[in-house]
């Protein structure tokens, strides 16, 4: 029981944060059509930040370090947009592909001049550090941050895009971008908003994840494997289909873990393949007209 | 309104698609474009709007130009594109949608609002909460005209408004055609369906691979066997009707 309360709690926490990216991901690739490799390019910048603002302190220093992370990925987000993706929407699917592995390169080599080749690390802030005991388990209070992160992010993007008129034209544009800029809809500045929005949920998960991890370059490049792997499986453009496909990648590491750690990927591709070959609109997307 | 197209050249790639074509509308005009598929009235009418940008020639509405806009530009100088086909955000539901609408146009005042749409289509209201996606091809008809009116447009350019719908629809849509050209609204309706033009406009141009081949009374067009020859209407028979609903 312990045993299991302690997996189920770290798979919750694990699939809560890569829910977060890759709501991100899947928000600018439903409103944009545009597949952003960068994306986990704006994830690291946001743990970097964290661990630049927020020092050794762990006090409420840490989480005003999330916030600024979180608002100056944004605006970063926003600067490649206006810089790079902005000439690569609507263009070939391969155009774009290279054009933002192109940003994740250069942000990469940018990031190793400012921050190191070194890992770096913060710890959790008083509070929410340690363990509480449930049913004879010990498990880290932070997991619960994480996972409360993920949920009120889950809230937040629902009551965003079935409440808001800005929600409805972010669908509308999902729909048929076209038809709502000839209603008189700027596009370009849709994206611009969408694509920073992007960037910072991505951040905010890699500036909330830094007192579990160790901060170093490549966290781009293998969250952003994971990232497209949780929104393929969900339904490229699907906030919903997002969400439980984190779960099922978190569920399958974690069992691929406990079963043999030296096939945990494998077990996870296992499961990825499984569902694209059920359905290979993803779980929650639509097929291609 | 005045709408005012002179001698634009289009292209899809490197295909020469419209190659010097002029038109006018004038305030309050309905104004068919008829040819066969393929003959460049779509192409037209996305260059109008700047979904296509013309390589060479102008357009002007009230004598500002157009040209080279930005798309969202047309819509709130009050040029309502509705384009061909089930073109609503089929996601959203039927308020969504008119919502929507409203909003991209945001400074264009009049009295079209939600409540008048729903006066005019009361379907609409009874289905205003149902997802767009899931409205018949009537339904979905009358919510694009409503999502052009609620932003109070002075112009409608409505691309093959009969395509595909049952012929009582079209009937309808032809009341519709002819209660907002008496709100004095201008109207250019691109139509395949030479009967429906014939019917609700007073003239017209024909385009042919990209020009203009006639322009002038729809009595003329339609008098003309050479004419009626090269929109594919056979000689003097049955007229061409839309596809028939079984």
């Amino acid at each position: 029981m312990a045993r299991f309360l302690t997996e189920t709690i770290g798979t919750l926490s694990d699939a809560g944060s890569l829910f977060v990216v890759a709501a991100g991901l899947t928000l600018v690739f439903g409103a944009m059509r545009v597949i952003n490799l960068a994306h986990g390019t704006f994830y690291m910048y946001g743990a970097f930040v964290v661990t630049t603002v927020a020092g050794t302190a762990s006090g409420l220093r840490f989480w005003v370090a999330v916030v600024v992370a979180a608002l100056v990925v944004a605006v970063l987000g926003a600067i490649v947009q206006l810089g790079v993706v902005r000439f690569v929407v609507g263009k070939e699917p391969l155009t774009q592909l290279v054009a933002t592995f192109a940003v994740l390169y250069i942000l990469a080599d940018v990031a190793l001049h400012l921050w190191g080749s070194g890992a770096r690390s913060v710890s959790a802030p008083l509070g929410v550090s340690g363990t509480f005991t449930l049913a004879g388990a010990y498990l880290p209070v932070y997991d619960l941050v994480i996972i409360g992160t993920a949920v009120l992010v889950g809230l937040v993007l629902w009551l965003l895009l079935s409440h808001t008129s800005l929600g409805w034209m972010i669908r509308a544009a999902v729909d048929d971008p076209e038809l709502l800029q000839s209603g008189g809809v700027n596009l370009r500045r849709l994206h611009l908003a969408v694509f920073a929005t992007g960037a910072l949920l991505a951040a905010l998960a890699g500036a909330i994840v830094t007192p579990q991890i160790s901060v170093a370059p490549g966290m781009d490049q293998s969250i952003i494997v994971s990232s497209l792997l949780v929104v393929v499986i969900g339904g490229l453009g699907s906030v919903v289909g997002t969400a439980f496909a984190a779960l099922i990648i978190g569920i399958a590491d974690t069992v691929g873990t406990l079963v043999d750690p030296t096939w945990a990927s494998t077990f996870m591709y296992f499961a990825v393949i499984l569902v694209l070959v059920v359905r290979p609109w993803g779980l929650f997307g639509t097929p291609e007209r | 309104m005045r709408l005012e197209v002179r001698d634009v050249h289009s292209y899809y790639g490197a295909s020469h698609i419209l190659q010097g074509v002029s038109l006018t509308v004038e305030p309050g005009e309905v104004v068919a474009l008829l040819g066969r598929n393929g003959a460049g009235k779509t192409t037209l009418m996305r260059s109008i709007v700047g979904l296509v940008r013309p390589r060479a020639g102008s357009v002007q509405i009230d004598g500002v130009e157009l040209t080279g806009a930005p798309t969202y530009r047309a819509a709130r100088a009050g040029l309502a594109f509705l384009p061909s086909g089930r073109r609503v955000f089929s996601s959203l539901s039927v308020a969504e949608n008119l919502e929507v609408a409203r909003r991209s146009c945001p400074r264009r005042t009049g009295s079209w609002n939600a409540e008048r749409i729903y006066g005019l289509f009361p379907k609409l209201e009874q289905l205003s909460r149902r997802t767009a996606g899931y409205l018949s091809g009537g339904e979905q008809q009358m919510l694009k005209i409503g999502r052009a009116l609620i932003t109070n447009p002075e112009m409608l350019l409505l691309d093959e408004p009969t395509e595909g719908l049952a012929p009582a629809v079209v009937d309808e849509l032809g009341e519709w055609v002819e209660m907002l050209s008496r709100e004095s609204l201008s109207i250019l309706l691109a139509e395949q369906s030479a009967t429906f033009a014939r019917a609700h406009s007073t003239r017209g141009y024909l385009l042919e691979k990209g020009r203009i081949r006639f322009e002038g009374s729809m009595e003329r067009i339609w008098d003309s066997p050479e004419l009626r020859s090269a929109l594919g209407i056979a000689a003097r028979t049955a007229p061409e009707a839309g596809p028939a609903a079984s």
